[in-house]
């Protein structure tokens, strides 16, 4: 559903009547009566803090439903065919279409901030949710990202990649530049409406878009842990599906981030919540021996993507034993940056590129699984800064391979 | 009697130079076709190129996945076979052409004969080349997929399905040859069939230690189904 044009009479009656309004929370994770009745109190609690109680529009799936009169006043209530975003989209699903319909509703309705909540609902607290809506209303603030809990082993492709390269190349410190909660301004809802070819299943051009256009990012913590997915897939198809998307974004903004230089921190709206990140004794064997099956039998393929000296570091990492293996952020980002490269010049088929990217990604999280294992949480966001830090040290190789790509082979 | 062996001799002599003067129209016309078919191959050629540069068809039959066809072109380069294709086509064309201008009915017949095969020549060096690309692009495939899934004889596995594919293609190719007839589908089946035997015995015998394993695992988790989990969330 990406078109309002298409929808039943009495929702377009039901728009209509809303007329005007501030706010518009999204909520698409919400499915029974129960859940809905706590979220309009959580909703209704976030808002007690934000301005003069602005008239607020909690959309919700047309599933979850609650007894007339139980949800008189704020927010009022929409039920509107949105599909949840908690689920990682299959082959050939996108989640695009859900935060499309949103918008749509949120930009008929003429509201000043809309809000989306991927994630369950009822786990956010009422001041994680103000933290996404106050900074758009009172501080006109463009976009708010979310501040997940960051547990060591939790979200690794948004560690060892997403935050990093996004940081690198955009120049805002971003810890989730992709995930379930957002605030968005009417300013950005609008740009989002705009056409743009094909982006890819999974959302990771908000950041981009914001940074690119000129918007005023912040970030909230919402103190809780990263959305659990259902349905996750395995290794390979989270590669492809998350990296796809992404260096489609970086293939469609280059003229922006070849531009950026060095990167800002980005306010950052609430206390960090203390986590329960303890040390865990994880075992790394089996993702060494990945890496070392793909050594032994990709390196054809390895050898068109990635320079030689790379190709080196990497004949050197698979002699190490699993204690001392180690690979440098210098190397991860330039095997990134080479790889962002490689899906841009096609020299493959792109699900190919993506394919043979998963035993080095491996090699990455059994890397870094060796080295912060033991560490304390301080620790292991100190181990994170240096890598989003070498993405950036590394940001004018990627600048020149880009640029020339045929002439500049080191 | 002499005048009558200088009558058979004077008549044999006009018998072959009117041979002669009835071949040579021909003979030229051959070389006119000959060089016209060569001048306007080469001029073909030369824009084909052109418009395949223009376009980066290189570039592009990379994106579609056929980056295999480079191996098998000159100089790496899918423009340069394809215009060198064309161009001696149309210099074989030509040459029929030039071949069928004795008006001689024999000559005329192996032309026809010839016209009528050259689709099946075409569409079987197309087939051929197709079904390569192709066994390369699932070769690739499935390597990267088996490393993705820790299958150790991975390797083994695409080979197998490139030679699957190979050999798909080439026996469809020879039949469009019209090549072989039975033979070719006889030795086609022993050989696909044999591809398919070794690749079932080789995954089997490789993977017994893995199909035992799984199923011990499958035995534990019935027992003991609070396993702890995987350590690592990638999304």
């Amino acid at each position: 559903m990406a078109d309002l044009e298409t929808l039943s009479p009495e929702l377009k009656e039901r728009l209509a009547q809303l007329g005007q309004v501030e706010i518009v929370v999204a909520v698409p994770g919400v499915t029974t009566g129960d859940a809905l009745r706590v979220t309009i109190g959580r909703v209704r609690a976030a808002l007690n803090g934000v301005g003069a109680s602005p008239k607020t529009v909690l959309v919700h799936p047309d599933g979850a439903m609650v007894e007339p009169g139980s949800a008189d006043g704020q927010p009022a209530l929409l039920p509107f065919p949105i599909t949840p975003v908690d689920r990682f989209p299959g082959a050939g699903e996108s989640l695009s279409e859900a935060y499309r319909t949103v918008f749509l509703a949120s930009n008929r309705l003429g509201a000043r901030a809309c809000v989306m909540v991927g994630s369950d609902p009822t786990t956010l607290s009422p001041e994680a949710l103000q933290r996404l809506v106050q900074p758009i209303v009172e501080q006109e603030f463009d976009l708010v990202t979310p501040c997940y809990l960051r547990r060591r082993f939790d979200a690794l492709l948004n560690s060892s990649v997403l935050a990093p390269l996004s940081r690198a190349l955009y120049g805002k410190r971003l810890r989730f530049p992709v995930g379930a909660d957002f605030g968005f301004s009417a300013r950005l809802v609008e740009r989002q409406l705009q056409p743009v070819a094909d982006r890819g299943a999974m959302p990771v051009w908000f950041a981009s878009d914001a940074a690119c256009g000129g918007f005023k990012i912040g970030q909230a913590q919402l103190g809780v842990p990263v959305p659990v997915q259902r349905d996750p897939p395995d290794v390979s198809a989270a590669v492809a599906q998350l990296l796809g998307p992404l260096f489609q974004d970086v293939e469609r903004n280059a003229a922006c981030w070849q531009k950026i230089r060095a990167s800002q921190p980005v306010p950052t709206f609430g206390p960090a919540a203390a986590g329960t990140d303890e040390a865990a004794a994880v075992e790394v064997s089996r993702l060494i021996e990945a890496f070392r099956l793909g050594y032994r039998n990709l390196q054809d393929i390895w050898g068109v993507v990635l320079p030689p000296a790379t190709l080196v570091e990497l004949k050197r990492l698979t002699q190490l034993s699993p204690d001392a293996f180690r690979l440098s952020d210098d190397i991860w980002a330039r095997i990134v940056y080479d790889f962002a490269l490689a899906f841009r010049l096609r020299v493959m088929s792109r699900d190919h590129v993506l394919g043979a990217m998963t035993p080095l990604y491996r090699a990455w999280v059994a890397s870094y699984a060796t080295e912060v294992r033991t560490a304390s949480p301080p620790a292991v966001e100190q181990r994170l800064e240096r890598l989003g830090a070498a993405f950036e040290a590394q940001k004018p190789y990627f600048v020149s391979r880009w640029r020339w790509p045929d002439r500049f082979n080191p | 009697m002499w005048e009558q062996v200088q009558q058979a001799l004077n008549q044999s002599s006009d018998r072959v130079i009117a041979g002669l003067a009835n071949l040579l129209p021909g003979l030229v016309a051959l070389i006119v076709a000959l060089v016209v078919s060569s001048v306007g191959a080469w001029v073909l050629a030369f824009l084909l190129r052109r418009f395949l540069r223009s376009i980066h068809f290189d570039e592009r039959l990379e994106g579609w996945g056929l980056s295999g066809l480079a191996d098998w072109s000159p100089n790496k380069s899918p423009s340069l076979l394809v215009t060198r294709t064309v161009s001696w086509l149309i210099v074989l064309i030509g040459f029929l052409v030039g071949v069928a201008a004795f008006d001689a009915a024999i000559t005329s017949e192996i032309a026809m004969r010839l016209f009528r095969y050259l689709p099946n020549v075409v569409a079987a060096v197309a087939l051929f080349l197709v079904g390569n690309v192709f066994a390369r692009f699932l070769a690739r495939g499935v390597l990267i997929g088996a490393v993705n899934h820790n299958l150790q004889y991975a390797r083994l596995l695409s080979l197998g399905v490139k030679w699957l594919v190979l050999v798909l293609a080439a026996a469809m190719a020879l039949e469009h040859l019209g090549i072989g007839g039975g033979i070719v589908e006889l030795a086609f089946a022993i050989l696909f069939g044999g591809i398919v035997l070794a690749l079932a015995l080789a995954v089997g015998l490789g993977s017994k230690d893995l199909v035992s394993r799984s199923l011990e695992r499958q035995a534990d988790k019935a027992a003991a189904p609070e396993e702890s989990p995987e350590p690592f969330r990638h999304v």
